[in-house]
């Protein structure tokens, strides 16, 4: 999938990727590029500044750690990240849904 | 060349586009590393040679051009949000010290409180022109400054609210550059204004001074004229990141 298609979504990606358990920055690219079955084979380069400014943000936290001999800065989901993250995996199902039913011609059922 | 020459140029080049201070550089310039030998070691193990490894890797990055002014491009937004929330801060200092300094104050702290001016003798409460019309002119900057700061405030406000990340992506591209734009352009008015809106002030309270018996004394004003110097001063640093920070992203040609 093209960076053009993810924007705006590569955050609640991130958020969700990052709480599966810490992790540094090549893993969380191979962890969404696995659990996505390659369709989110991202320009890397493009991961680190989001994990940033989800960081700035408040949504993760990191940490210098020592993994094989070697300094790593891993990322974890703070409190607040995980209740966006469970607010925002609500707003995006609704959406997809909505989007699905549009697309099969099918009538979504208006939520509750 | 030895892939640690590689991935030291690659480095030299990523540090070059990126305006940050030397703590933060070193941070993204440790994982960029990082990464980089992740990525290597990776390809080799599925094959590749030495040099294909390291192509591979480095492609899959992006220009260090292009990651850099990804960067910077997140920075803006909150050198931005940084900025207004500093000029607002500066702005409500400044807002205490006018007031507690004011005639109006003088009725709360008395009339022997040595830095409070004492209501104007001129009939009517009309001041010779003079005064009126520095007064005027620090009012007016003051007013503009106000405005700028609570419009640049309320432009940040929009992208606390998360609306990022379930936005239709195209909508919030131009909605988010926009706001940007809008938000910093404000803060470097309201900088402006207030660069105007305190020397005036301060002349305008020695004018009044001068004519008013019981002011406060030349050392008292001056003191409070510094004071608010010094709060403006400690605004303009938030002010000359953001817009150095929004210069160094201005030619990124897409954001994730």
């Amino acid at each position: 999938m093209s960076a053009e298609a993810l924007k705006g979504h590569l955050d609640l990606l991130l958020l969700a990727a990052v709480q599966a358990g810490p992790a540094h920055g090549y893993a969380i690219i191979q962890r969404l590029r696995r659990q996505s079955g390659g369709t989110f084979d991202l320009p890397e380069g493009t991961v680190y500044p989001a994990l940033h400014r989800l960081e700035r943000a408040g949504l993760l936290s990191s940490a210098w750690v020592m993994e094989n001999g070697r300094r790593r800065r891993v990322y974890a989901v703070t409190q607040k990240g995980a209740t966006a993250l469970v607010a925002h995996r609500r707003v995006w199902e609704t959406f997809a849904r909505g989007v699905n039913a549009v697309l099969k011609g099918a009538v979504c059922p208006t939520p509750t | 060349m030895s892939d640690a020459d590689v991935i030291a140029r690659y480095l030299d080049d990523l540090a070059r586009g990126l305006r940050v201070g030397p703590r933060h550089k070193t941070r993204i310039l440790a994982e960029v590393e990082d990464h980089l030998h992740d990525a290597v070691r990776a390809e080799q193990e599925r094959g590749a040679s030495p040099e294909e490894a390291m192509h591979t890797a480095i492609a899959r990055f992006g220009a260090p051009g292009v990651v850099a002014r990804q960067f910077m491009a997140d920075l803006a937004t909150s050198g931005v949000r940084g900025a207004a929330r500093a000029l607002f801060a500066a702005l409500v200092a400044l807002g205490i010290s006018v007031e507690i300094t004011s005639p109006v104050a003088r009725e709360i702290f008395g009339p022997e409180s040595r830095f409070t001016a004492p209501p104007g003798p001129w009939p009517g409460d009309v001041p010779p022109w003079q005064l009126q019309v520095t007064n005027g002119i620090a009012t007016l900057a003051f007013g503009v400054a106000i405005v700028a700061i609570l419009f640049a405030l309320v432009q940040t406000h929009l992208w606390r609210r998360g609306i990022r990340i379930v936005y239709p992506e195209v909508q919030l591209h131009i909605s988010q550059r926009g706001m940007e734009g809008a938000a910093l352009g404000a803060a470097v008015l309201a900088t402006g204004a207030l660069l105007v809106a305190i020397p005036v002030d301060a002349l305008w309270t020695f004018q009044r001074a001068a004519e008013v018996p019981g002011s406060p004394t030349p050392g008292v004003l001056a003191f409070f004229a510094a004071l608010r110097v010094l709060i403006f001063i400690a605004a303009v640093p938030f002010v000359v990141r953001a817009v150095r920070w929004a210069g160094a992203a201005a030619q990124h040609p897409e954001a994730v």
